[in-house]
């Protein structure tokens, strides 16, 4: 898959994955990746960014957590995380409808 | 090289390529060296040689120079607030440690002169009134003095170590939002109580000016709700400059 494609929409794919379960940054990744069917395998570390984005947005929050065998950061979405995932999901709901309706035509495609 | 030696490696040049605060580099370095080791176990579980592990984990996980330029650089403005926060905490720390001997080791005034602690001599209402209106022996009255500085350096002692424990705790809740810490739901918490305890001053601080005018608090009231409004206002600031931040990048 392109990466570009991915690139716009990783942080809302973030803000799923960690709205279903608090989760640190590998299982975050592993999640992504075993969700997508293993579409979106991307460097792994591109990821840790991005949350630490989120979490300066306030979309995400984020403790230490000890339950391990070592110290990890745990991720947790907020309640404002969680609107902003509502809205990211409506508005590309209504774009991923638009683009089928629009390739649906398939008047681009040859005609012999 | 071993796994160690190239998990550290990695973690090394890391560390000198990001652009964050130390604490916010420590926070980032903790995390990803637990990344690499938990990616680095699955890879030994699944068969693979200790060293080659490490050196998959490092690969799947990107260069560390281009890893560390994706992370947010730190904004000139939270460079002046830990400064900010800095100074406040240390003023709030001396507030506090001159509340304590107040309190302690009374009364401050044989060894800072009582003008230090209350103003001039004028402004001592109450053993003026006191010894004034009053046919006072003038062992009665020296003995009225003595017990006034030691109930007002006490009040003083208390407020200023109430005051400086607020003003620490408002800029340390907001020093360890701006450069990591407790979850904003603590930070939250936190933020609530304070503001509780900031209304009880005030009432507090209210009604003792208004059945006792010789009182001191009237003149630490303001500075304390300066001192925490100047704070939330440096949080929510912060916050705005964190959520543009993030959007531009």
């Amino acid at each position: 898959m392109n990466p570009d494609m991915l690139k716009g929409n990783l942080e809302m794919m973030l803000l799923a994955v960690v709205a279903r379960a608090p989760a640190h940054g590998y299982a975050v990744i592993e999640d992504l990746r075993r969700q997508s069917g293993g579409a979106f395998d991307l460097p792994e570390g591109t990821v840790y960014p991005a949350l630490h984005r989120l979490e300066k947005q306030g979309l995400l929050e984020s403790r230490w957590s000890t339950a391990a065998a070592r110290k990890r950061r745990l991720y947790e979405i907020t309640m404002k995380g969680a609107a902003e995932l509502r809205g990211r999901e409506r508005q590309w709901s209504a774009f991923s409808r638009a683009v089928r309706s629009v390739m649906k035509e398939k008047a681009w495609a040859p005609t012999n | 090289m071993g796994a160690d030696e190239l998990i550290d490696a990695y973690l090394y040049e890391l560390r000198s390529a990001l652009q964050a605060d130390g604490r916010e580099r420590d926070r980032i370095v903790a995390e990803i060296e637990d990344h690499l080791w938990e990616s680095w176990e699955r890879y030994v579980d699944e068969g693979v040689a200790p060293d080659d592990a490490a050196r998959l984990a490092i690969a799947r996980f990107g260069g560390a120079q281009e890893i560390a330029a994706a992370f947010p650089p730190e904004t000139a403005g939270r460079r002046f607030a830990r400064l900010y926060f800095t100074a406040a905490t240390l003023f709030a720390t001396l507030l506090i440690t001159i509340g304590l001997a107040a309190m302690i080791t009374l009364p401050v005034h044989s060894v800072l002169g009582a003008d230090f602690l209350y103003g001039p001599e004028g402004q001592w209402k109450a053993p003026a009134r006191f010894c004034s209106n009053r046919d006072f022996a003038l062992s009665e009255c020296q003995q009225a003095w003595d017990d006034f500085f030691v109930v007002r350096a006490f009040g003083f002692g208390a407020a200023a170590t109430l005051l400086g424990a607020m003003i620490a705790s408002a800029h340390v809740l907001g020093a360890r939002y701006a450069f990591g810490g407790p979850s904003r739901r603590t930070l939250v918490t936190g933020a609530y109580l304070f503001g509780i305890a900031a209304v009880l001053f005030l009432a507090g601080g209210t009604l003792k000016y208004a059945f006792g005018p010789e009182s001191g608090w009237n003149t630490w009231l303001p500075a304390g709700l300066a001192s925490m409004l100047t704070s939330s206002a440096f949080v929510a600031l912060l916050r705005r400059s964190d959520d543009r931040a993030a959007t531009a990048a």
